[in-house]
């Protein structure tokens, strides 16, 4: 698969998987991109290109992770980018799958029981990927940005989120919840509300993924080597 | 292990016809033989499951019932020439008409080698199910085993093929399931088995 450079043209990235249109965004980097080049936009918009590149590369090609150049990366870019990723799944795709949850149990006849215990299962799973959120932004987060700043600052130099764990569970009840879905659902429903529902789920999974990643591969990797040189 | 029929007739086409009705039957090997003298404990010792069918008058009563205490899982189905014909009913599980449609067989059998555990159709057996009950119930793979007389590893092998065949792995999702498929009540499930 191909692999973006610097010099190709950012509006090409689009064209080639629209897809990647949020990761953009989610840099801060905002259309009206002219013939102007990843380098020059990344540039324009204070955002590291090789940084940019790495995750735009990664988003793309389902087998590209360049752990090695990303572990290069300061911890601080990545908390930044991971902070800004949370951001775009409270505000946009957790909330659009809870209301296509909501129309597609609306079509169905009479709010058919099936569907409602598919709901109550998307709230609680909603629920507590929102604490894990809070979590990583209230303890993980701060604690490697004072681990790069202010070394001297850290009293527990035994930090292990450990939660592989954690992530593990999030992608099965996401997988979980596209089965329950797909085999169980009764046949009256709303087609075109169900094929967007689906379409979000498949894109979200893939998203949060290539997240759950890069804190476990990546971040969590960083930080036990910064802990390793405070010592 | 392995399914077996056993069709004990002196009549060839009758043993002919018997073994057209079930041949097709999936995973099932299928023995015929004249006299029941015949039978030989190859044909029967490693079954899982054993159909045998045989004339209500064989006079094999103790090779009978000794092959019953050999065979956990077994049917009998003793074959009816006519109804003056005398025979023991406690000796067979069923009793079938020589001229009985051959469907009525069919579907015998095809309910009796149902029932097994092998699992190779993606429906639940009843073990599986009891098992999903519990787990949606809340209940840990210990108090499973507790509850059901088994060993935890057995619990656990239970779950691995529960989740393979419906593709569920978490328990909020197992939970769902067995509320969808009514194998629990919702208002049996407490609020938090969801989180
Ligand atoms: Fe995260
Ligand atoms: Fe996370």
């Amino acid at each position: 698969m191909q692999e973006f450079t610097k010099g190709d043209k950012m509006v090409h990235l689009v064209q080639v998987n629209y897809s990647l249109l949020p990761v953009i965004h989610r840099f801060g980097i905002r259309l009206g991109f002219g013939n102007r080049t990843v380098q020059e936009l990344c540039k324009l918009y204070g955002v590291n290109t090789d940084f940019f590149l790495a995750i735009v590369n990664t988003f793309h090609n389902k087998n590209f992770f360049p752990e090695t150049q990303l572990l290069s990366f300061s911890p601080l870019l990545i908390v930044d980018y991971l902070k800004k990723t949370h951001a775009y799944y409270v505000s946009f795709s957790l909330p659009q799958i809870e209301d296509l949850i909501h129309r597609l149990l609306l079509s169905t006849p009479q709010q058919n029981s099936e569907m409602k215990m598919i709901e109550t299962f998307y709230l609680a799973y909603k629920r507590k990927l929102l604490e894990h959120f809070k979590e990583e932004e209230e303890t993980v987060f701060p604690y490697v940005e004072t681990l790069v700043l202010r070394p001297s600052d850290i009293q527990n130099h035994n930090f292990d989120a450990n939660y592989e764990k954690e992530h593990e569970h999030v992608d099965f009840e996401l997988d979980d919840l596209k089965n329950l879905i797909l085999k169980y659902l009764v046949p009256e429903y709303d087609e075109l509300v169900c094929n967007k529902l689906m379409e979000e789920i498949y894109r979200f999974e893939k998203d949060i993924r290539d997240h759950s990643r890069m804190e476990d591969a990546i971040l969590m990797p960083q930080v036990a080597h910064l802990l390793k040189v405070v010592k | 292990m392995g399914q077996k029929v056993i069709i004990v007739h002196p009549a060839e086409l009758v043993r002919r016809g018997l073994v057209s009705a079930l041949e097709d039957l999936q995973r099932t090997r299928i023995i015929s033989v004249a006299t029941f003298a015949e039978v030989r404990s190859e044909d029967y010792k490693a079954a899982a499951k054993l159909l045998l069918l045989v004339p209500v008058t064989c006079h094999h009563t103790s090779e009978l019932l000794e092959l019953r205490t050999k065979i956990g899982d077994h049917l009998f189905i003793g074959i009816l020439l006519h109804d003056k014909e005398k025979y023991k009913t406690d000796h067979f599980d069923k009793v079938l008409r020589l001229d009985a449609p051959a469907r009525q067989l069919r579907e015998i059998a095809e309910r009796f080698f149902e029932q097994d555990d092998t699992g190779l159709n993606d429906e639940l057996t009843a073990r599986e199910k009891e098992v999903l009950r519990l787990i949606a119930l809340g209940n840990t793979n210990k108090t499973i085993a507790e509850s059901l007389f088994i060993s935890t590893h057995t619990v656990i092998s239970h779950r691995k093929n529960i989740t393979e065949k419906l593709g569920i792995k978490s328990i909020p999702g197992l939970t769902v399931y067995a509320i969808i498929q009514k194998i629990v009540a919702p208002t049996d499930i407490s609020a938090d088995q969801l989180s």
